[in-house]
């Protein structure tokens, strides 16, 4: 839950208005996200370059280390190319790209302009996905019995006791504080010759 | 070679599939005692869709377009079509599974990135329907690949080859059941089309696009049918020949068709509770049969 609204707040959806403002990151901020980036799709792509390492790992462990060639890896019911499959998805990515850029450009719309079924929402923030986002939890969530209430009841319980066992050795004089801490030092210190 | 293959393949499951979905039009309008439109009318809405201007609400609504298609059109390649495979080897059951779900999800993203909220819900819809189907069938599925040790398609195909007392439908039969119950979600027929529900949401997912979109995403369901039957065809029916391929195939999505053009629609979380009765027993008592005895595997006539 807290991954997706992230996501879906920078992701989907067109930009609120009150967003307008926001510009780019500075490219040193840039620079590890496009590596990250990068390692992400390129680990992807040859997962082989990293699970060489993990197959010497379980060798080392006394398990069978996982059978690679190349960029295919066996298992037990089949085998995966992750070459092959990229590819294939690259394909029919240039295929789907191709029907669309073939065809007439899209005529930009703007956020106010969606088919509502005479729904009408006057505010362009209420549009955004990211707005409110938690609501429908709320609603499903928030009239059910909770668990909470217990901690909270609990917690509260121990705050109080805490808060009355405080109140008998430390009151508003500073002095009377810092006598209780040096009686409780002074017993630790000397703990031994007492007992 | 392959690839070729794979680019021919794609051309056989337009032709095929929107051959077909004409035929499904025409059957659900002989059902309700309506003419119906002619056998050719998809490809007429494709082509004047794709010659239609469209709208865009941004980068994600365009590219979650192309990734759908894309997706889809990949899997369909690594699909087994009649015992044609394109890629030796990688027609696992893993990657299919794992490719239309990209495809599935670039839809969602794109219908949601238009900030329409009946497209909000629609997908909100798809997504809990996908995790309702997908359970049943999925142990059904695991279940065989545990007996047979093998992941691929044509694999599962080839073993079932021989009488049609060899097919899973009979093997399994509480297994197909739970299949085709699974196949009717995945497919959006009646009473699963909650995500696409067109008088209650405007269509859900699909309410915002139109022109070069839609016919993509009319493309993109058109690929995705040819999956999920191939996939019931193939793991359950045996695959087979061409001619004996295309007949099934036609006989389960016709089957799927009558069945939908006269019931109502389910709410979404009688969806829900509905996959999580009766398909997921019968998957179980299936799975755990298979497995714990071996009938239908080992065991057999």
């Amino acid at each position: 839950m807290y991954v997706f609204r992230p996501l879906s707040a920078a992701f989907l959806g067109q930009l609120s208005p009150k967003h307008k403002d926001i510009k780019e990151v500075p490219f040193l901020m840039q620079i590890p996200l496009i590596v990250m980036s990068f390692l992400t799709i390129f680990f992807g792509i040859f997962p082989g370059v990293m699970l060489k390492y993990i197959g010497k790992i379980q060798e080392t462990l006394g398990i069978d280390g996982i059978r690679l060639d190349g960029t295919k890896i066996f298992a037990s019911t089949g085998m995966w190319d992750s070459l092959v499959v990229t590819l294939v998805f690259g394909l029919g990515f240039v295929v789907a790209a191709v029907l669309f850029f073939m065809s007439q450009k899209a005529k930009k719309v703007d956020q106010m302009d969606t088919y509502t079924s005479a729904e009408f929402i006057h505010d362009p923030d209420m549009y955004h996905y990211g707005k409110n986002y938690y609501a429908s939890f709320e609603n499903s969530y928030g009239n059910k019995k909770r668990v909470e209430i217990l901690f909270d009841a609990i917690a509260m319980r121990v705050h109080e006791f805490g808060s009355m066992v405080k109140s008998w050795f430390f009151g508003k004089s500073i002095s009377v504080s810092i006598f209780w801490i040096t009686l409780f030092f002074a017993l630790v210190y000397f703990w031994g010759d007492i007992v | 070679m392959s690839y070729l293959i794979g680019l021919l393949l794609l051309l056989i499951a337009f032709l095929w599939q929107l051959t077909l979905e004409g035929f499904q039009r025409k059957v659900t309008a002989r059902v309700q005692r309506r003419v119906g439109p002619p056998w050719y009318q998809t490809f007429i809405d494709v082509f004047k869709a794709f010659s239609k201007s469209s709208i865009s609400h941004g980068f994600i609504y365009d590219f979650g377009v192309i990734m759908a298609l894309g997706g889809t059109m990949a899997t369909a390649i690594f699909m087994p079509f009649a015992g044609i495979v394109a890629f030796d080897g990688l027609d696992s059951f893993f990657i299919i599974v794992y490719l239309l779900a990209i495809g599935s999800l670039g839809m969602a993203m794109s219908a949601v990135g238009s900030g329409n909220p009946w497209a909000s819900i629609g997908v909100m819809r798809a997504l809990t329907q996908m995790l309702a189907y997908e359970v049943p069938f999925m142990i059904v599925v695991f279940g065989m690949i545990h007996v047979y040790e093998t992941s691929s398609i044509s694999a599962l195909a080839e073993m079932q080859t021989g009488g049609f007392l060899d097919w899973h439908l009979f093997r399994m039969p509480l297994g197909a059941i739970a299949g085709f119950i699974s196949l009717m979600g995945m497919l959006a027929e009646k009473p699963y089309d909650t995500p696409i529900a067109p008088a209650e949401i405007a269509s859900g997912p699909l309410v915002e696009y139109g022109g070069k979109h839609i016919a993509m995403l009319m493309l993109q369901h058109e690929y995705a049918v040819f999956i999920e039957v191939g996939l019931f065809v193939n793991l359950f029916l045996g695959g087979g020949g061409i001619v004996a391929y295309i007949i099934k195939y036609a006989a389960v999505y016709l089957f799927a068709t009558i069945i939908s053009a006269v019931l109502g629609r389910f709410k979404v979380d009688q969806v829900v509770f509905n996959y999580y009765k009766v398909p997921l027993i019968l998957a179980l008592i299936q799975t755990a049969i298979v497995i714990f005895t071996g009938l239908g595997v080992k065991i057999w006539l």
